[in-house]
């Protein structure tokens, strides 16, 4: 568990960028990196971006709904986004491997529709790989 | 230079892990970024040099590792322990890996500006 009074991330670096790539289903990584990014919410630390990779990607299918008596995580996401404008980025190829296509692909391929989440966005390694280029750019991946 | 370093624990069997994580070593090269490929534990299985997917009708991986010096990833280390650990020989291996204790290992990885773990 983050504490601020005992962990201060201030001087460390400029920004961050983090990268989940584990199942919504299977680890509390996407509970655990909401924290995380919580506490850098706290000590007004920038957050690049938020890049979901690998089976990370099907917390962004529309369908996914779990039962209401478990961890609401997508919407935790969404709030997450919405409340602190963080851009959550699911790699496209990831995507397109696990079945969430968004709209302009499902055109593209003539399929009858989409179920990408709107809180998310497509994007490509390039976008992650540009975070991590950067020196000023602290990532933090959450498996 | 930035240096990444990524990390394969698991084995070429499990999902598309060691895909993804070459997919990610290609891109961060292509952004001139150092990569260095560190193949730890089951993930010394995608380093058998003779692998037969053609079986399965599956595609060759081995082949992937192959050609990873045309896109300048150069480095593919193997955990020393993680080898003897195995029932495997480096005869039975890629030739172009470099052995590196675990001490080396923990060396790389802290002097790495980045490390993503598959």
């Amino acid at each position: 568990m983050l504490n601020s009074s005992h962990c201060s991330f201030k001087n460390m670096t400029q920004e961050f960028t983090i990268l989940v790539s584990a199942s919504p289903l299977k680890t509390q990584s996407h509970l655990t990196s909401m924290r995380f990014i919580q506490e850098l919410i706290q000590q007004n630390i920038s957050i690049r971006s938020v890049f979901f990779y690998q089976d990370a990607v099907l917390v962004a299918n529309e369908f996914y709904n779990p039962p209401s008596d478990e961890p609401q995580i997508r919407e935790q996401w969404q709030h997450l986004s919405r409340s602190h404008d963080l851009d959550l980025q699911t790699c496209v190829a990831a995507s397109f491997r696990r079945g969430i296509i968004d709209e302009h692909e499902a055109k593209q391929r003539g399929l009858n529709s989409f179920n990408l989440h709107p809180s998310f966005k497509i994007s490509g390694l390039g976008q992650l790989a540009a975070a991590m280029s950067d020196p000023n750019v602290k990532l933090v991946h959450f498996k | 230079m930035v240096t990444t370093n990524i990390m394969i624990r698991s084995t070429s069997l499990n999902g598309a892990d060691f895909k993804e994580a070459i997919d990610l070593g290609l891109v961060c090269a292509a952004f001139d970024q150092q990569v260095n490929l560190i193949f730890v534990d089951a993930g010394i299985n995608n380093l058998i040099a003779n692998q037969s997917a053609s079986i399965l009708k599956d595609k060759n991986q081995i082949d992937i590792l192959k050609g990873l010096e045309f896109y300048d990833i150069d480095n593919i280390f193997l955990e020393k322990e993680s080898l003897e650990n195995s029932r495997l020989t480096m005869d039975n291996l890629l030739p172009t890996i470099q052995l590196v204790s675990t001490k080396e290992l923990n060396n790389l990885n802290l002097n790495a500006d980045n490390l993503v773990t598959f």
